[in-house]
């Protein structure tokens, strides 16, 4: 019995332990950021009203009050003269928010103490402005009536922006009929415009409005007639014809002409009954028909016609900088490599692509990946929309279930089976990351530190882009890949070792699953950048403290491919 | 006989070669020479006219400025951008912070630094008139100009209360005010810049679709720099008017990991 106490004793004895560190910017360092302790009324830089460490304050001479721009040791908020609040331009109608006080009396503006604006002069109403309409102050439709010469008609009633444009397009719209210097005349318009216009003219006779008429209808007996030229109308996607007082009549339809058709001459035709309504490419480069329509990609513009010098002009992009087609408003995403599953490579950004107005139009998404960029289809349709919006990673490395980990609600993170992070650097409950890999939960995590054998770990979809040549930050996050691993090994009597426990993490695999880990947490670890280069300095492998050599190169190729 | 002839043909290609010659050295004086006083001496333009181009001239050079540089000749607090130095109308020095509202009243921004802009290069107008009609026989008076610059609909008006009276051999003409007039789209783009201004204050961000939707002929382009700046490109398609300007609001900095 002593005698197999001993030799336990002598096997254990006998055991050496190996330790490997595989370390990935092991530096484990403190994140600051300046703290922006003091209000400046002006800082250095010439910004007004900003939080910011005390040394960027501006204490030259104000040249208005004579003295030091102010400076105090609270936040802006909390000082009379930088207070956030909503500044007013009674001239135009205007409400800015987030104004700062100072700001807003410097410009001899009225300012409130409300930064949203939720006040009385900036409640917004529908202003109607001919056969338009703008949702705004009421100060603002008085600025925008007097500049259309319109009388102000504010609509406080309305609340919203669509109501608001229905509003203004089921206006009774019709002739005008008046006399101007003893000869009868003709505007096509709505008819509050029309019953205004006497003060607005020298008019010399009373104005009649026939509603739903053209100008152009013989019964009026106006000097207006029909014409064969046409005209596009501010505001409305159709090709118009134009009668001879310079009016529209009904959208452009080159068999309708006056000779062809005189009816179409009399009474407005709504959309729907004319030309190529059912047309789903909106009448594009139509030489006959002028019913274009905005949202299928066609608009009023100048071309070549069977009659007139207009027709709807093709607003769709074609051959784009990926080789597809898009129609009108469409948007999508564009890459500079492979994206997600912690792919991203480094110094990539995601990029939004619009088409407008025939336009392609390049919109890049934040910089380091700070924003990702996401496109899906509108249900049942082949639209294409797509926005910029921010990576959630933040939090991905604290998550130690896969279900927590691939909620899309709240982050933007992928499972990678294989390996475990016990939570070490984190701020989380360590007692909850056994989670990740039950079976592992012993003895040996105590000795076995960061990234673990077996189980699952949740880490960015969108690697976020570091400033690895300065500062500490990306140390910081990149520290989260490191991982010490304790070897246990038998000697046996003759002096050779046999590994006995841990042992498939001293194996090049095991290195390479861990820089996958590593290149997934942000700019970390050997990883090809948008040019296709990599760097050795991004992992260290050490044996009892040796630095392993050779083990890199086969990691580069790796990471190459 | 023939020899005469022959002498009489080589005296003609002479005169022609001469004549040549001065045609080019005509021609080379016009090409170098100032065009401006080409068309004060050859042509003709009044003072009056001179004085109305030359302040035309420099509104338009001061306009071009403001519409690269965020609305100020030259600004404090702006991002270096295509070699302009581009105004923030939001700002924030802050991360994860709305912008803090720095020209709240864009239009009169654009007046006031306009007129500063003009007021001593109309004044350099008026001397270089009076030193170019000086020398034609014209006597000029007026008083320092008051220069008034409105910023309207669909043109930006330029006047300038100078009381000049111009005299030319005991002909006066009297011009209280000196107007000029210049088409131009900028009001319209300065109120969507106010209101692209209000969606950074708001929300920290603005959706430049929504513009281009409700304006056909407005292009917006939207170009987000490494520091969080968005840098705004407004252009009239169909005039090419453009207005640039800058603005930071929430800010997310690389690699920060704390919340």
């Amino acid at each position: 019995m002593e005698e197999k106490i001993k030799e336990k004793k002598f096997k254990k004895i006998l055991i050496f332990i190996i330790s490997i560190y595989l370390i990935v910017y092991s530096v484990s360092a403190e994140i600051t950021w300046p703290a922006f302790n003091v209000c400046c009324e002006k800082t250095k830089n010439g910004a007004w009203c900003q939080n910011t460490p005390e040394e960027n304050c501006d204490l030259s001479i104000n040249p208005l009050t004579k003295a030091p721009y102010r400076k105090t040791p609270a936040s802006c908020d909390a000082t009379s003269f930088c207070k956030m609040g909503c500044c007013v331009d009674t001239s135009e109608g205007l409400c800015m928010e987030n104004t700062p006080q100072k700001v807003c009396e410097l410009y001899a503006g009225t300012w409130f103490d409300d930064n949203q604006c939720n006040i009385q002069q900036c409640k917004l109403g529908c202003c109607i402005l001919g056969d338009q309409a703008s949702f705004v102050t009421l100060t603002r439709c008085k600025k925008l009536s007097s500049i259309y010469g319109l009388e102000t008609n504010f609509r406080k009633d309305i609340t919203s922006e669509s109501a608001c444009i229905a509003l203004a397009n089921a206006q009774d719209k019709g002739a005008c009929v008046y006399e101007l210097d003893g000869e009868r005349t003709c505007k096509f318009t709505t008819r509050g415009e029309c019953l205004n216009a006497k003060k607005s003219a020298n008019i010399t006779k009373e104005p009649e409005f026939f509603k739903d008429y053209l100008c152009s209808a013989d019964e009026l007996g106006t000097n207006c007639g029909p014409t064969t030229e046409t005209m596009c109308v501010e505001g409305k996607d159709e090709v118009y014809f134009k009668d001879t007082c310079g009016n529209p009549a009904n959208i452009y339809d080159a068999n309708r002409i006056y000779s062809k058709d005189p009816g179409y001459w009399k009474k407005v035709v709504p959309k729907s009954q004319s030309c190529g309504f059912n047309n789903k490419d909106g009448n594009i480069n139509s030489k006959n028909c002028g019913n274009c329509n905005y949202l299928q990609g066609s608009l009023c513009g100048k071309g070549s016609a069977s009659y007139g010098d207009n027709i709807c002009k093709d607003l769709n992009c074609y051959n784009t900088q990926n080789g597809k087609n898009y129609k009108n408003g469409e948007s999508w995403c564009e890459y500079q490599g492979e994206v997600g599953n912690g792919n991203d490579l480094v110094g990539s950004r995601h990029f939004r692509h619009i088409c407008i107005n025939g336009e392609e139009i390049i919109e890049p998404c934040a910089d380091y990946r700070n924003e990702v960029c996401y496109e899906s289809k509108i249900a049942g349709t082949d639209f294409t929309e797509a926005a910029c919006r921010v990576n959630r990673w933040k939090d991905c490395i604290d998550q130690f279930n896969e279900k927590d980990c691939l909620n899309s609600d709240k982050r933007d993170c992928f499972w990678l089976n294989g390996s475990h992070y016990d939570g070490s650097a984190s701020n989380v409950n360590k007692n909850t990351n056994t989670s990740s890999n039950p079976e592992k939960a012993d003895t040996s995590q105590t000795e076995n530190r960061g990234i673990l054998n077996g189980g699952g770990i949740c880490l960015p979809n969108y690697p976020p882009g570091l400033k690895f040549w300065e500062g500490s930050e990306a140390k910081a996050i990149c520290s989260l890949g490191n991982s010490r691993q304790v070897i246990h090994y038998e000697l046996n009597i003759f002096g050779g070792k046999k590994c006995k426990e841990n042992c498939e993490v001293y194996s090049i695999e095991w290195v390479k699953k861990l820089n996958r880990i590593c290149s997934s947490l942000g700019d970390c670890g050997i990883k090809s950048n948008l040019v296709g280069k990599s760097t050795d300095d991004g992992v260290v492998v050490k044996v009892n403290g040796t630095v392993i050599s050779g083990i890199m190169e086969k990691i580069k190729e790796s990471s190459n491919k | 006989m023939v020899i005469k002839k022959i002498r009489f043909n080589k005296r003609a290609q002479l005169s022609l070669f001469v004549i040549l010659g001065i045609l080019v050295i005509i021609i080379v004086i016009i090409f170098f020479t100032n065009k401006e006083s080409l068309k004060i001496w050859f042509g003709k333009e009044s003072p009056l006219e001179y004085i109305n181009r030359c302040t035309k001239d420099y509104a338009n050079e001061g306009l071009e400025m403001l519409k690269m540089q965020g609305g100020s000749i030259n600004p404090e607090n702006y991002y270096m951008y295509q070699n302009y130095k581009v105004g923030y109308v939001c700002y924030t020095s802050e991360i994860y912070k709305r912008c803090v509202m720095q020209k709240p009243f864009l239009k009169e921004d654009f007046e006031v630094e306009l007129k500063k802009f003009l007021t001593p290069r109309i004044e350099e107008c008026l001397k270089k008139s009076e030193e170019i009609y000086g020398k034609k026989g014209y006597s000029f008076s007026y008083k320092k100009p008051d220069v008034n610059v409105s910023i309207n609909f669909n043109n930006i008006l330029i006047k300038s209360n100078l009381d000049m009276v111009i005299d030319k051999d005991g002909k006066k003409e009297n011009y209280k005010d000196l107007n000029v007039n210049i088409d131009s789209g900028l009001y319209e783009l300065l109120m969507i810049e106010s209101s692209i201004a209000n969606w950074e204050a708001r929300y920290g961000d603005s959706e430049s679709m929504v513009y281009m939707y409700y304006y056909p002929n407005l292009k917006v382009e939207k170009k987000i720099q490494s520091d969080g700046t968005r840098i705004y490109i407004l252009t009239n398609r169909k005039t090419n008017e453009k207005l640039m300007f800058a603005s930071k609001s929430v800010v997310f900095p690389p690699g920060v990991t704390g919340s």
